[in-house]
């Protein structure tokens, strides 16, 4: 294990007691007075390392254990088991020096007040973690620039909708300047072009500032477009840790190869060439391991009436599926 | 010096908050005066009929009720309104973003927000004790007066404790609506002269809820009824409530975040 990482999980794990209940009215009120527990086993003896500046995608089906694990490390969330070091503090002795450092936003919980501009949040913000006068104009400023903020900070918060919210949500987060941020669905229920302009604003912030970056998101181009490096959790336990491109290489050695051809009624096995993923028509995708691609293209060149081929590597949704199916077996 | 900076920051965004309500303020008046005349006219009512009730005359008894209204109005104003705000971020989730601030999660539960709008019960309060007073041609001296800023600030803590427990409670338990209910009518018992209650609810009133150092203690103060030893017992059951309760807030919070989803 690396001693120097910002960011060191050591066989982290965390085990919920949570009640059983029955359906039914007689056993409802049978658990008022006696509950029956079972142990969910939400991030089981998890292990990795994150580097100062380093900006990783934490992926997983729901129910995976990001969450709890991105809580453990915020200190909000004693282990049951393992260990964790975040920048040399340990996160659940929630020590103000490490808080003051951090930073957690969750995308489908609100920090800021409700009925109030999110300007009046900040200001709450700067006394309590006490940024000097100067460097909160400064940082202010520059989010305020960066996230195209000016025109929504001053009215109340209940009036913003959920993309300008969590921009918001997003600036009152960096407004300490922290240099470990967890992100938790940071686009959760946000269009397509903000989307975009959150990602483009973390990119920006870990460039600027080498802030440590921990995503979490269901949408892969949120990981794709920010994290030179990604961390695939499933049930609980790690599944892979590397770079995009090693995810395809080691995960999913093959191509699809789109076929679009003269006929529809064609008599010939497709099977044959490879595994039919999709068929509407004359087109037809087909998923051939990596080796073989030339050789069956080529066969398939000569003995299919083709118009067109291409071939590309299978996007990244299908291969975190893949892995994920694999897993389930 | 850093948490008084902090608490007029908290105290200021949480009045504007309340300044967007305006229509609360004038509900607040109305529910008020509605409410003062409810309660002088079942206590005239009652002293009509018996000249002393428990040993208080009715001036006296007066005194008690504007020390209700005063008491009420301080903890509407200011332990309620964060004291319901803690409940419902267990419920939400948002606990979380107060855990994740660098300062005492207990500090910044209990003072984030002051219901401004309550003030109006705490000046019904003065204004009615005042009235009281000098109705009865009486002269507050330095020392009643002192005791009675003494004992009322006491008494916020008693209630404060008291609430931080039953609202600790709710890291295991979630949803507990009807906790609210419970400190209400502890404090209600209060607003009669303790002396009116058989002695098992008196005794009850005293050791195991002390409701008596609420409101009593306070009136028995500004009346000059108070001996200096209550003072120092009243002083001395605050600080032990204020420390058993926030020991209990800490154990409470390392099971919240040992145990929450």
């Amino acid at each position: 294990m690396n001693e120097n990482g910002l960011i060191i999980l050591d066989g982290l794990q965390k085990v919920y007691r949570v009640h059983e209940r029955e359906s039914g009215a007689t056993a409802s009120i049978k658990s008022l007075f006696k509950r029956k527990y079972k142990e969910v086993h939400a991030v089981e003896s998890v292990s990795f390392t994150v580097e100062a500046g380093e900006v990783v995608g934490f992926l997983g089906p729901n129910g995976a254990g990001k969450t709890t694990t991105l809580k453990m490390l915020a200190g909000l969330l004693h282990p049951t088991g393992g260990d964790a070091t975040v920048m040399g503090f340990t996160p659940w002795k929630r020590e103000n020096e490490f808080l003051r450092n951090i930073s957690l936003v969750m995308g489908n919980r609100n920090q800021l007040m409700w009925d109030i501009p999110a300007m009046d949040s900040f200001v709450v913000n700067r006394a309590i973690y006490q940024i000097p006068e100067l460097q909160f104009k400064e940082t202010l400023d520059e989010l305020v620039e960066l996230l195209d903020l000016g025109a929504i900070i001053n009215k109340p918060v209940r009036g913003l909708s959920l993309g300008e919210r969590m921009k918001c949500e997003l600036a009152a987060a960096l407004l300490h300047r922290p240099r470990v941020l967890f992100l938790d669905e940071p686009t959760l229920g946000v269009d397509v072009t903000m989307q975009g302009r959150i990602r483009q604003f973390i990119a920006e912030h870990n460039r600027k500032y080498g802030a440590t970056v921990l995503l979490t998101s269901h949408y892969m181009a949120d990981v794709t477009a920010l994290c030179s490096r990604i961390i695939v959790i499933h049930h609980g336990k790690l599944l892979f840790d590397g770079g995009i491109a090693d995810l395809s290489q080691k995960i999913a050695p093959f191509k699809l190869v789109r076929l679009d051809l003269e006929r529809a009624d064609l008599e010939a096995n497709l099977e044959q060439y490879g595994e039919v993923t999709s068929r509407d028509e004359t087109k037809i995708t087909l998923r051939v391991p990596k080796e073989n691609t030339s050789a069956v293209v080529s066969r398939i060149l000569t003995e299919l009436p083709v118009v067109d081929l291409t071939v590309e590597d299978p996007p990244i949704e299908e291969i975190i599926e893949q892995v994920f199916r694999g897993a389930d077996k | 010096m850093r948490h008084l900076k902090l608490l007029s920051v908290f105290y200021r965004s949480s009045i504007q908050t309340d300044m967007e309500y305006r229509a609360d303020f004038f509900t607040r008046i109305i529910a008020s005066l509605l409410g003062l005349l409810m309660n002088v006219g079942a206590f005239s009512i009652a002293f009509h009929y018996a000249g002393k009730i428990g040993g208080w005359t009715f001036p006296q008894a007066m005194v008690l009720l504007s020390i209700y209204y005063l008491m009420d109005g301080l903890i509407e104003m200011f332990i309620a309104p964060n004291m319901r705000a803690v409940m419902e971020h267990v419920r939400q989730g948002t606990l979380d973003y107060i855990l994740l601030k660098p300062i005492s999660a207990q500090f910044m539960s209990s003072f984030r927000t002051v219901n401004i709008w309550r003030l109006v019960n705490v000046l019904v309060g003065v204004g009615l004790s005042f009235y009281t007073i000098t109705q009865r041609g009486l002269v507050i001296g330095a020392t009643e007066a002192f005791m009675f800023a003494v004992t009322l600030a006491c008494g916020a803590v008693i209630v404060y404790s008291f609430w931080l427990c039953l609202v600790t409670l709710t890291f295991w338990f979630v949803k507990l609506d009807n906790i609210e209910q419970i400190v209400w009518q502890a404090f209600e018992a209060g607003r009669y002269p303790i002396d009116v209650y058989p002695i098992w609810l008196k005794n009850t009133l005293t050791y195991v809820i002390p409701v008596v150092f609420i409101i009593t203690v306070p009136a028995q103060a500004l009346a000059g009824k108070l001996s200096m030893s209550y003072l120092l017992v009243s002083m001395f059951v605050a600080l032990s409530t204020l420390v058993g309760a926030s020991a209990f807030w800490r154990f409470g919070l390392k099971h919240y975040t040992g145990a929450s989803a």
